[in-house]
């Protein structure tokens, strides 16, 4: 009689002992066990610089501002100013994404982004209105704290409600993914410029590989974009939760669905593994304040 | 005819998606149903299900319906972008996350905005086109039926107003948040100003009398937003831009608003606001930006007032049409 023959399928029991007696079940999960202990003791990828470009010097630090975007591209190693990695069709891809085709048209881009931001009155007015509180209560407003003070600055009470929650909902989601230790408890979102300076410096280096520009003057333009953008945060992890925010808020409109950070807020995995030194992360070494 | 081929050459369009490549594929398919019906006839199928045939005529009459739809509009785009290339204007047939401030574009989940033309003259600067709401692939459509819009830009920021049109609604102004203003003399029977509360006296300082005389010139059928930087005129979606008349109607009225707006907005400040709501690098007090909520679509409130009244007349029927129908019989 086969060996299968003997089990009783209306038996849970019997079932389960059949399996346990086969070695081919053993295999199976021996392998995917295995497989689960390989992923877990191998460590994570270390982000690897170009060695042609400096690593820790003022130019790298400038330029280390658009390490999410460039490595989210990707277009090469962060320190790279010539964005070498771009391949012929991802330089048209560019152009047509960005409308870049002429120095002009890449020079109004990153104008565009330095100056108008990507912002919305409505957004810069909740987060200063957020920001003006923390600073009165000395920590970080809760939400219905932080709602009362919209609606009384005349906001509507529905849009202020969806709006905090939506910040607070990305918050929650990057301090998770990332970590705590990186996104302290005490970071959180006063404005949501973070995206569109880090786009600016990316797209600073994307014009040297469309032939726009040569190193230095990308040099030049990423010092100013650093100069008018660093102070309005403190840290790498306020720019780095900034970034995000600001990228899943930007193309969802600031409606939150249950997929939304999903789809916008991939961002996070680079923000880690640029905030953590044992990855050889840029943001884990280099100082905020530069010179 | 003409037209249609001088856009589709000035287009680029690929060869297998230009108008004649279509046809041939509509006649090749039509033929082959013809054929496969006269095939099902001969074997003396149809005669054995004659449901074959009806759905043979049917999706053929659905096809070439489908197919006219398709021609006439692609003609009408077709003269639209021709004009607009003869008057150095930019023309997108297609275009899709346009991000548009305006209450009417930000309450679709997805739009597509079908025969835009946009004007860079500094003296009639504008962009207009046909708005639609779409559906994607895990989400259904915004109900909101097709409109026209002129976008028009503004000197400088203003508060959020829209002016309503009482007789005919292009896009939904319902559940708007703010403060109702009615106006003065015979502009009250057709608009009425959806303005946010403190911004009374601001809404009458841009909307003159002699503005609104203008847009009643527009006839009942447009609505007006201003938000942010931009103006925004609504029109029906069934407005012909295509059209000469129509078209001329069209650039002096962006010219004349746009030179109205721009006297009216360009030196407007909001005074009555303090740091906090108003930081700095923003023009308009946070009460102002925007009115509150979003508009409800008439056409949704109907459906489902359609729907409840439907399933509660049925339910009604199931609990006691019984006994009605005992009684009268």
């Amino acid at each position: 009689m086969h060996g299968s023959a003997r089990v009783d399928l209306n038996d849970l029991g019997s079932l389960i002992g059949w399996l346990f007696a086969q070695w081919w079940v053993w295999v199976i999960v021996g392998v995917v066990v295995l497989f689960f202990l390989v992923i877990w003791i191998m460590p994570a990828a270390k982000v690897k610089p170009s060695e042609a470009y400096s690593t820790d010097d003022r130019e790298a630090n400038e330029i280390a501002l658009g390490f999410l975007q460039i490595v989210n591209q990707p277009s090469g190693p962060w320190n790279d100013p010539t964005a070498s990695a771009l391949s012929a069709g991802e330089k048209k891809r560019l152009v047509e994404m960005w409308g870049v085709a002429t120095r002009e048209e890449w020079l109004a881009g990153i104008e565009r982004l330095v100056t108008v931001r990507r912002r919305r009155d409505v957004w810069v007015t909740c987060l200063a209105i957020r920001a003006e509180l923390a600073g009165r209560l000395g920590r970080v407003p809760k939400s219905k704290e932080w709602t009362a003070a919209i609606i009384e600055a005349g906001g509507d009470k529905r849009d202020a409600r969806s709006f905090v929650a939506a910040i607070e909902g990305v918050e929650t989601q990057v301090r998770k993914l990332v970590g705590k230790d990186i996104v302290t408890p005490d970071v959180y979102v006063r404005t949501l410029d973070g995206y569109a300076l880090g786009q600016a410096v990316a797209l600073a280096t994307w014009g040297v590989a469309l032939g726009h520009a040569d190193v230095p003057e990308a040099r030049a333009i990423i010092h100013r974009i650093n100069e008018e953008g660093r102070p309005a945060f403190s840290s790498w992890a306020d720019f780095g939760l900034s970034y995000i925010t600001g990228r899943v808020m930007h193309w969802s409109d600031g409606v939150i669905g249950e997929k939304t950070f999903d789809k916008f807020g991939d961002g996070w995995s680079e923000f880690k593994a640029a905030s953590t030194a044992k990855r050889n992360g840029p943001w884990a070494s280099l100082p905020w304040r530069v010179g | 005819m003409r037209t249609l081929l001088a856009y589709e050459r000035a287009a680029r369009i690929p060869l297998h998606r230009r108008f004649f490549a279509v046809l041939a594929g509509v006649l090749l398919l039509t033929a082959a149903i013809v054929a496969g019906l006269w095939w099902l006839g001969s074997n003396g199928v149809l005669a054995r299900v004659p449901l074959l045939a009806v759905f043979g005529t049917f999706y053929g009459v659905l096809g070439a319906f489908g197919f006219v739809w398709y021609a006439v509009a692609l003609s009408r785009r077709a003269r639209l972008a021709m004009f607009a290339w003869a008057n150095g204007w930019a023309y997108a047939d297609l275009l899709q996350g346009t991000r548009r401030p305006g209450s009417a574009f930000t309450r679709m989940r997805r739009s597509i905005e079908r025969g835009v033309i946009a004007s860079e003259d500094a003296r009639i600067p504008f962009e207009l086109g046909v708005a639609h709401s779409v559906g994607g692939r895990d989400e259904t459509a915004t109900v909101q039926r097709p409109f026209a819009f002129i976008e028009l830009p503004l000197p400088a920021k203003v508060p959020h107003i829209v002016l309503r049109n009482r007789r005919r609604s292009i896009v939904p102004t319902l559940g708007l948040g703010g403060a109702r203003m009615d106006l003065e003399g015979h502009f009250a029977s057709t608009f009425q100003l959806l303005v946010p509360e403190g911004y009374q006296r601001d809404a009458l300082y841009i909307f003159t009398p002699d503005l609104m005389a203008r847009v009643l010139d527009l006839g009942a059928g447009a609505e007006l937003e201003l938000v942010e930087d931009r103006a925004y005129v609504y029109l029906p979606g069934s407005t012909r831009f295509d059209r000469p008349d129509v078209m001329q109607t069209t650039v002096q009225l962006a010219e004349e608003l746009h030179r109205r707006f721009a006297a009216r907005t360009g030196p407007y400040r909001d005074e009555s606001t303090g740091p906090i709501e108003r930081p700095e690098g923003v023009a308009i007090g946070l009460g102002g930006q925007r009115l509150g909520g979003q508009g409800v679509s008439l056409l949704a409130v109907a459906g489902v007032s359609a729907a409840v009244i439907l399933s509660a007349g049925i339910t009604a029927f199931a609990l006691f049409g019984g006994a009605i129908l005992r009684s009268g019989g």
